[in-house]
């Protein structure tokens, strides 16, 4: 319960600084959401389309999507 | 509960007042600022995005990768597995995979548009005597996603349906995952993963070999810092349960009981600071953060990697870019043990480091055709000491070729 109140009250600090700084909020054409200043990276911007579209889907450090056991002469090892 | 509640200076409800206060100060804040410096200041131009059109791609790939590990990808089951009895834990080999990818789009009225995508790809493994030929599959994808655009605004909201069936030579790999999505954009995300095997009742030697269901949900947010600076964060929760057909050597070391199965609650954060310093050229810092808590202790671990990349945008669609980064994994619920194969009372948690290194490059040759060049590199380092994990400090080599044409 403390954190959920610490959360509510971070969350409320954070829309707060949002407000008063000037930022906007505003949803890019590729449907992200973004907090920043009117001269912040156009979100069209062609490199960075090419960059994300280059990135790999899969999450980094996960390995729970590896195979869990090596075997060798007739012994599995599960690691 | 009341008496740990009471220690907190904040009252439920003094608590949503403050926020309710905050909310409304904010909107007075922007409202008063809009007023003073314009209109133009708080909404960047958006693009008024197209309605949606009636469009059909269709893209043939023909890919050569080479894997020195390839046994990390797969799972071996001793049980069905004709290579389970070998003395080198190593498989060397090449995959060559070709597929067709169709996929198309169909206008529903104004706002609402459906994707529809198919495909299916050849998997043909090749090793020293044949010994990769059990992992020959054919993959076959199927999906139908459905878009709402409330409105210029604001980003879509869909469904999607996927359905992905794997067979190969081995039928102990034999299965089909289903998942259903729901985003609003790229802001909000819902998944569901459910991952089963033809055969269900044969007992497994990995837990990639049994089926699972798994909920994932996701939020990103960015933040635009500078003209050409850009930061991002990412955060996932995902829960994921696994079925019981499992042998006795999985069960004994992962100390599960007849009955029980396995869940996992995973947490995903990821920062990431974009700049672009010049128009062709951009960088890119991470740091990512993963956590896994388990029902079952030896599966409890953490992540932590920080990675560097660089991009470059050679012309259209030809690009180079390369990443570096370095992880490290701790397994809290795991000892390592000494060198009598036995662990002591002691005895550190096991922890694996890895450095690695990806290379791409893609070449547009023409216009329908592109050649894509990947290198990837892992070293990973174990501080186990007993000999039956050497096979845990390795190099890792992937070199892939692909081929792709567009219609």
């Amino acid at each position: 319960m403390k954190r959920f109140w610490s959360g509510c009250v971070v969350v409320g600090i954070l829309l707060i600084s949002i407000g008063f700084s000037g930022c906007i909020t505003t949803f890019t054409s590729s449907g992200q959401l973004q907090i920043g200043l009117s001269a912040s990276v156009n979100e069209t911007s062609e490199i960075l389309a090419d960059f994300e579209a280059s990135e790999a889907s899969t999450v980094a450090g996960d390995v729970t999507k590896k195979a869990g056991s090596s075997c060798a002469g007739g012994v599995c090892t599960i690691y | 509960m009341r008496k740990r509640f009471h220690q907190f200076p904040f009252e439920p409800i003094y608590c949503i007042f403050v926020i309710g206060l905050l909310l409304v100060e904010t909107s007075l804040a922007s409202a008063q600022l809009r007023r003073e410096y314009g209109q133009e200041l708080f909404q960047q131009e958006t693009e008024a995005p197209a309605a949606f059109e009636s469009d059909l791609t269709i893209d043939y790939e023909v890919s050569n990768v080479f894997n020195n590990h390839v046994e990390f990808g797969l799972s071996i089951d001793p049980n069905t597995s004709s290579l389970a009895g070998r003395e080198d834990p190593q498989l060397t080999g090449l995959i060559n995979l070709a597929g067709v990818n169709f996929q198309g789009t169909l206008p529903l009225g104004k706002r609402f548009g459906l994707k529809l995508q198919y495909y299916p790809q050849l998997e043909n493994y090749i090793g020293q005597s044949g010994q990769l030929n059990e992992f020959d599959a054919f993959t076959d994808l199927f999906s139908t996603e459905l878009i709402f655009r409330p409105t210029a605004q604001l980003p879509t909201l869909s469904v999607l349906h996927q359905l992905q069936r794997l067979n190969r030579r081995d039928d102990a790999f034999d299965s089909l995952q289903r998942q259903i999505s729901f985003r609003f954009g790229k802001l909000l995300e819902y998944n569901l993963y459910i991952n089963r095997f033809d055969d269900d009742i044969t007992r497994r030697e990995d837990f990639l070999l049994v089926g699972s269901t798994n909920h994932q949900g996701r939020v990103r947010i960015q933040f635009g810092i500078l003209k050409a600076l850009l930061a991002k964060l990412e955060y996932s929760l995902e829960q994921e349960n696994y079925k019981d057909n499992l042998n006795n050597l999985v069960l004994g070391i992962a100390g599960i009981e007849r009955g029980e199965s396995r869940t996992d609650l995973r947490n995903f954060v990821s920062a990431k600071l974009i700049q672009i310093p010049a128009s062709k050229l951009l960088l890119q810092q991470e740091l990512n953060l993963f956590l896994s808590n388990s029902n079952v202790s030896f599966y409890d671990f953490s992540t932590a990697e920080a990675a560097v990349s660089a991009f470059y945008k050679i012309n259209g669609e030809s690009w180079a870019r390369l990443r570096l980064s370095r992880l490290g994994v701790t397994f809290d619920g795991r000892r390592v043990r000494g060198a009598d194969g036995l662990v002591d009372e002691n005895a550190e948690k096991r922890r694996d480091n890895q450095l690695g290194a990806h290379f791409q490059i893609n070449w547009q040759v023409s216009n329908a055709l592109t050649l894509l060049a990947d290198y990837q590199l892992t070293r990973n380092d174990t501080n186990e000491d007993n000999e039956i994990f050497d096979f845990l400090n390795y190099t890792h080599n992937v070199a892939s070729l692909t081929l792709q044409a567009s219609y």
